[in-house]
């Protein structure tokens, strides 16, 4: 089975009442998605707490009005954002010895090394496209709601996604030849 | 496969693994986070009952004011025995200066969380390599160190930082076996340090300022 197919599909998802029962169900998919997209623990801990925060006073508002976790993921990346520009004096991180692998032929080895590349080029991207990505093919969301949860228009998702998809396919091709 | 397929196939794959990096806090904590009212919530209520409650009590002065006074002579007004202040929020201990009531957030750095001004950013301290750069770079506003380690140039630049180019901040590390809570002074600034479990922490301040490093530090717990 596809790995594809195994992403939640977004219909399936409760809807929780209250704030309480929504961080009990959600904060650590929240989590997840933070860390996927900031890459750093902390940081993303931090996303969420302050996304929570914010959150807290107008869950009512923000559940009336539809999405949840849209508005949760619009504070994460906006953290995100935020962050990675503050920062851009920072070094770029130095990947590991091991984060690279050995040029793999067939099978899994073949998937697990087309996985790590993949990983490293999203090191690459700036946090709102990597979360367009994130969206996309860790939560399952349509363009449409990743357009909501960037806070951006659905051609700019898609387009964000596209870009990604077509670099890691231009690595993948040099990697294999 | 098509190559597309497979990208896709690959980026999945690649979040399926490094989701579990990670281990989620426990809802009930950041439920609790989350609730908890900011201070300067606090500190404006207060501020609102001042406003009301001064001129309304000033008014309600002027009416119970003897109705044969001749004007000019002077007014004894009795002070109510016993009169409640108004009640303060949050009481200041001595050390906490006058911001016991300034908006925090909490941040999180080497696996300790800690409540700083809710206005700091994320920046990288100036450091050894800090003549490096002709012109001063680096924050400007308080801030908080985000990663280790910090990337410095291997430049040996002679002294310390300059305190002209030095701006107030968190900055941490691992702690290490021989460290010890203290305060260093590096020329008008100090060096407010601080271990907390696996972490050493260091808020540098204004000379002066050391109450509100103490202030930063005290709230500091393992994450």
């Amino acid at each position: 089975m596809s790995v594809l197919e195994v992403v939640v599909p977004v219909a399936g998802r409760s809807d929780p009442a209250t704030f309480e029962d929504y961080v009990r169900e959600r904060s650590a998919a929240l989590q997840r998605f933070a860390y996927l997209v900031t890459r750093d623990r902390d940081e993303s801990q931090d996303a969420v707490q302050d996304a929570l925060v914010g959150l807290y006073p107008r869950f009512d508002r923000v559940r009336a009005g539809g999405d949840v976790d849209a508005y949760v993921h619009r504070s994460i990346v906006n953290a995100a954002v935020s962050s990675w520009r503050k920062g851009r004096r920072r070094a770029t991180p130095v990947e590991r010895p091991e984060d690279h692998a050995a040029p793999a032929t067939t099978g899994f080895a073949d998937e697990v090394a087309d996985a790590d590349e993949a990983w490293r080029l999203c090191a690459t991207l700036p946090p709102d496209q990597r979360a367009a990505v994130v969206l996309r093919y860790w939560d399952g969301r349509s363009f449409a709601e990743i357009a909501e949860s960037l806070g951006c228009a659905e051609a700019t998702a898609r387009s964000h996604v596209h870009r990604a998809l077509s670099r890691l396919r231009t690595r993948l091709e040099e990697r294999h030849g | 496969m098509a190559e597309h397929d497979r990208a896709e196939e690959a980026l999945a794959r690649a979040f399926a693994r490094h989701e579990g990096d990670i281990e989620p806090l426990d809802p009930a904590l950041l439920v609790a986070r989350a609730r908890r009212r900011p201070r300067w919530l606090v500190a404006v209520a207060a501020a609102a009952v001042l406003v009301v409650a001064v001129p309304l009590g000033a008014v309600l002065l002027q009416q119970n004011r003897p109705t044969d006074m001749s004007a000019g002579a002077p007014v004894r007004q009795e002070q109510p025995e016993a009169a409640p202040a108004p009640p303060s929020p949050e009481p200041a201990s001595p050390d906490q200066g006058g911001s016991a009531e300034e908006a925090t957030r909490t941040v999180t750095v080497g696996g300790v969380a800690v409540d700083v001004p809710s206005g700091w950013g994320v920046g990288v301290p100036v450091g050894s390599d800090w003549c490096a750069d002709p012109q001063p770079s680096g924050p400007r506003e308080p801030f908080v160190q985000r990663e280790w380690p910090v990337p410095r140039r291997a430049i040996a630049c002679p002294g310390p930082v300059p305190d002209d180019r030095e701006t107030m901040h968190l900055a941490w590390r691992p702690a290490e076996a021989t460290d010890v809570d203290e305060v260093e002074s590096v020329g008008a600034w100090r060096h407010v340090s601080r271990v907390v479990g696996p972490t050493r922490l260091t808020v540098v301040v204004a000379a002066g300022d050391e109450p509100v490093a103490a202030r930063i530090l005290a709230t500091a717990r393992v994450a």
